[in-house]
């Protein structure tokens, strides 16, 4: 493989309130955040040669329409934009698209590359159909069954798991585009009722509606652009298996195996991280990141992002968007928020929350029933 | 029997169909590939995901194992459930290796723990259906 880093670079995002807006379809989140990405990476939009709409859960009718030209058209890109499609892998699909575009950008099939993701399912709750298992199982139960196992293995309290929404709700009450911002304590989420053990219901997420995106092209062109350019440096992955059940590890997931690869490609360490946007659709797998990511040891991120170092002002800021248990939950956007989030950061935009001086952010994302895991570095500086 | 009102198990081809028939037998199947040996730790697939063949065969498990993580279900249970609340979902490792998502029956709840040793019991949910679920099993059994 040739080397994409420090040829390939982000240089815009958009992205519009995580939310339950019941009255703006989808096309609309998509649109604006599009405009937004485009206008913050100061491009003519008739730069775009390849448009790639990530899938989405609520309508199939607009997840066809996304893959057959409908952002082109809209955008005003037919007769110009090479390509049009759509992809979809879950909450993974960010990562995919992501490593698809410096793919294409690396090896010029794409000058400039449109990433969109637009979703509405604050309102549709049966979005994800209905499990249908004989033995009752749902979909908070799935990770109900992974949080015990990871208890089971690392002792890890109640307390310290609630830490999690605790350090995710602080970063978004600096976050004007995440849905949940009221002060919430540990006691609050262990007061919640007892939904699938050992899951309370403030440590389940809320589906969401919203939108973002980003523009990612060459740094031959980056450098003319009026952002600093975020690099990709490494990526890693793994899929390993389809339904839940049969996850092999669930006290680890694949974790380890992917930090290993992306750290690699990346030729840094954990010491190296500065910001850890991890993907967060339940406490556990902010903890579990933390640990394969070698954040912290086996066992030890519990209590880790109880003492607060995960919080604002902490040693390693984590989720610094809010993550979807306070963001909010957009289906395959929800790691779109997170990644779009370590852009704004490494760029130095993100506001209140901005992390003074940080260089190198790690971004995590799992798909479907956590079928896959995936990690990416990215810097601020080329290697 | 009442009618039942809980999602029935989707059978979408043969093997499926020889799996549910075993089941209604209180017979616990496993997958074994013919061609290379492999144990299928996922009930039931149509390749044997070793080698790729399709010359798969069934074998009767012995019905135990250990619990390898489990949830109780208190709230929002999917629909049919709600007379069951609370009642627990769990992921066993037979013996053989094999994998599966089940009920756990006849037990003190609040003493259930991972790895814990169980058994297959079978409930006859239809005139067509049985269920595997699993028990702990008793100490010295």
């Amino acid at each position: 493989m040739d080397k994409f880093q420090g040829k390939v670079a982000i240089v815009g995002t958009g992205e519009v309130p995580t939310g339950k807006f019941p009255e703006r379809p989808a096309l609309q989140h998509a649109l604006e955040s599009c405009k937004m990405a485009i206008e913050d990476a100061g491009i003519s939009k008739d730069e775009i040669d390849t448009v790639m709409a990530c899938g989405v859960i609520f309508n199939a009718r607009y997840g066809r329409d996304l893959g057959v030209g409908l952002l082109a058209d809209e955008l005003g890109l037919c007769g110009k934009v090479k390509r049009n499609f759509m992809l979809f892998s879950g909450g993974s699909s960010s990562s995919d698209m992501l490593e698809l575009a410096v793919a294409m950008v690396g090896q010029g099939f794409s000058k400039t590359v449109l990433i969109s993701h637009s979703e509405k399912l604050a309102v549709s709750s049966d979005a994800f159909g209905r499990v249908d298992d004989p033995f009752g199982m749902g979909m908070n139960t799935i990770m109900g069954l992974i949080t015990q196992r990871y208890i089971h293995e690392t002792g890890t309290t109640p307390e310290q798991l609630a830490s999690v929404c605790v350090s995710n709700r602080k970063w978004a009450q600096l976050n004007p585009n995440a849905r949940f911002q009221k002060p919430l304590t540990i006691e609050d989420v262990l007061k919640s009722k007892m939904i699938t053990t050992p899951l309370h219901a403030m440590e389940c997420n809320i589906l969401c509606d919203g939108g973002s995106a980003l523009i990612v092209t060459s740094d031959e062109r980056a450098k003319d652009l009026r952002n600093p350019p975020v690099y990709p440096l490494g990526f890693g992955s793994v899929v390993t298996h389809f339904n839940a059940t049969y996850a092999p590890d669930m006290a680890a997931l694949s974790y380890p195996q992917v930090a290993k690869e992306a750290y690699e490609m990346a030729g840094i360490g954990p010491e190296d991280v500065d910001i850890a946007e991890l993907y967060d659709s339940y406490p556990v797998i902010s903890l579990i990141a933390l640990e394969g990511l070698g954040l912290c040891k086996k066992g030890e991120a519990g209590r880790f992002v109880y003492e607060g170092h995960t919080w604002p002002g902490g040693s390693l800021p984590m989720t610094t968007n809010g993550g979807m248990l306070s963001q909010g939950h957009t289906g395959g956007g929800g790691s779109f928020a997170i990644l779009v989030e370590a852009v704004r950061q490494l760029m130095g935009k993100a506001g209140d929350r901005q992390v003074k001086d940080a260089k190198i952010a790690v971004e995590t994302s799992t798909g479907g029933y956590y079928a896959d895991t995936h990690m990416m570095v990215l810097g601020k500086e080329k290697p | 029997m009442s009618e039942y009102q809980k999602p029935l198990p989707i059978i979408e081809f043969q093997a499926q169909k020889e799996f549910w028939d075993g089941c209604k037998k209180h017979q616990l199947l496993i997958q074994k590939c013919r061609d290379c040996g492999e144990i299928n730790r996922r009930s039931v697939r149509m390749l044997c995901p070793n080698c790729l063949s399709g010359n798969l065969e069934f074998i009767q498990a012995s019905g135990k194992g250990k619990i390898y993580s489990f949830s109780t279900i208190m709230a929002y249970p999917p629909q049919g459930f709600q007379d069951d609340v609370p009642y627990v979902v769990a992921i066993i490792d037979l013996e053989e290796g094999t994998r599966f998502r089940s009920n756990i029956v006849d037990c003190d709840i609040d003493a259930l723990k991972c790895d814990m040793d169980v058994e297959v019991v079978w409930e006859d949910i239809t005139d067509e259906y049985a269920l595997p679920k699993f028990r702990p099993l008793k100490q010295g059994s």
